[in-house]
């Protein structure tokens, strides 16, 4: 499945259909971060609603220092 | 007591999070503020190299979080970073920022104030960094923004308040908290601002990237305490011929 995550293509194993699967994936369980699915920033309990399509588009965003 | 929205906070200055050498120095500065605020940016999270969480040497819990929309260029492109920011369940505040070009990173005015009244409508705490533009000040507060944000000169330049006449004028006709932001480069900056009656100061540059970022960051608690106190005690008028302090008896010799 394909999925283009912050901008790049990511050829995922199918098995990989949710926003925990990818997380877990990218070792991102116990990592701070904040996830947008084709345009809609999802809070934590839409990330448990969402059934990953070939062609998404993901951002993942982390706070960061800044003024 | 600042009150911005729903929120209030003891200390007037807001903190910035960018550009310090080191975490701890960038700790014990957060401590010595006695700020209630910091900011953060967003960043996309680099997934070859996931790496620490760049704030997890920062008690959060203990502070509101005001997150911005750096690196956005239009309005749409703030209002996804508010709403990512928002995601995370931990803060509804947020610091519209949409920067222009270099070398002024001045606002782009349109796209601020049309992104403030998007993300006002969806219920978030909005507060817009704008110019020191009297008019720009009118038209957000007209839309329901919950505090002003001018610059007081471009952000990191540290030149400090470059038109007191303009920021003086958006105070006085703000009914909304004026929060003077970017520009600020030493204490006495600052106390300047809160002495005209600006309701807080939020910086960065000018604590991260001082030679002892802990002791300056102290240094901008006591000028914001000082300057607002000024401003509650009621300043004299200026005027341009002395008025002695003292009696002036003639002791010549006659």
């Amino acid at each position: 499945m394909n999925i283009i995550i912050n901008q790049k293509n990511h050829n995922l194993p199918d098995s990989i259909s949710s926003i925990q699967e990818l997380r877990r994936h990218f070792n991102l369980l116990a990592t701070n971060v904040m996830i947008e699915h084709n345009g809609v920033a999802l809070t934590a309990d839409q990330q448990g609603q969402i059934q990953l399509e070939s062609g998404d588009k993901i951002e993942i965003v982390r706070f960061v220092g800044g003024g | 007591m600042l009150h911005i929205g729903n929120y209030s906070f003891e200390s007037r200055l807001l903190l910035g999070t960018g550009k310090y050498e080191d975490a701890q120095t960038q700790r014990e500065a957060v401590i010595a503020s006695k700020t209630n605020v910091l900011t953060f940016a967003l960043s996309r999270i680099d997934l070859d190299n996931i790496g620490p969480d760049p704030i997890e040497h920062l008690p959060r819990e203990e502070f509101t979080l005001l997150p911005n929309t750096a690196g956005a260029k239009t309005a749409d492109e703030a209002v996804r970073l508010a709403r990512l920011a928002r995601s995370s369940g931990i803060c509804d505040m947020i610091k519209v920022e949409v920067i222009g070009d270099p070398p002024t990173l001045l606002p782009n005015p349109v796209e601020t104030l049309k992104a403030t009244e998007i993300l006002l409508n969806e219920g978030f705490t909005v507060l817009p960094y704008l110019s020191d533009d009297p008019m720009l000040a009118k038209e957000a507060e007209a839309l329901g923004a919950h505090a002003i944000m001018p610059g007081a000169s471009p952000i990191g330049s540290g030149l400090g308040i470059v038109n007191p006449y303009n920021l003086q004028l958006i105070i006085e006709q703000s009914k909304v908290p004026v929060i003077v932001d970017a520009g600020i480069g030493a204490p006495h900056d600052a106390c300047e601002a809160m002495q005209y009656g600006a309701d807080g100061i939020l910086l960065n540059s000018a604590v991260a990237k001082a030679t002892d970022p802990v002791k300056m960051a102290n240094a901008m608690r006591l000028a914001i305490l000082a300057g607002r106190e000024g401003y509650e005690a009621g300043r004299i008028p200026k005027s341009n011929v002395a008025t002695a302090s003292s009696p002036q008896e003639n002791w010549a010799n006659s």
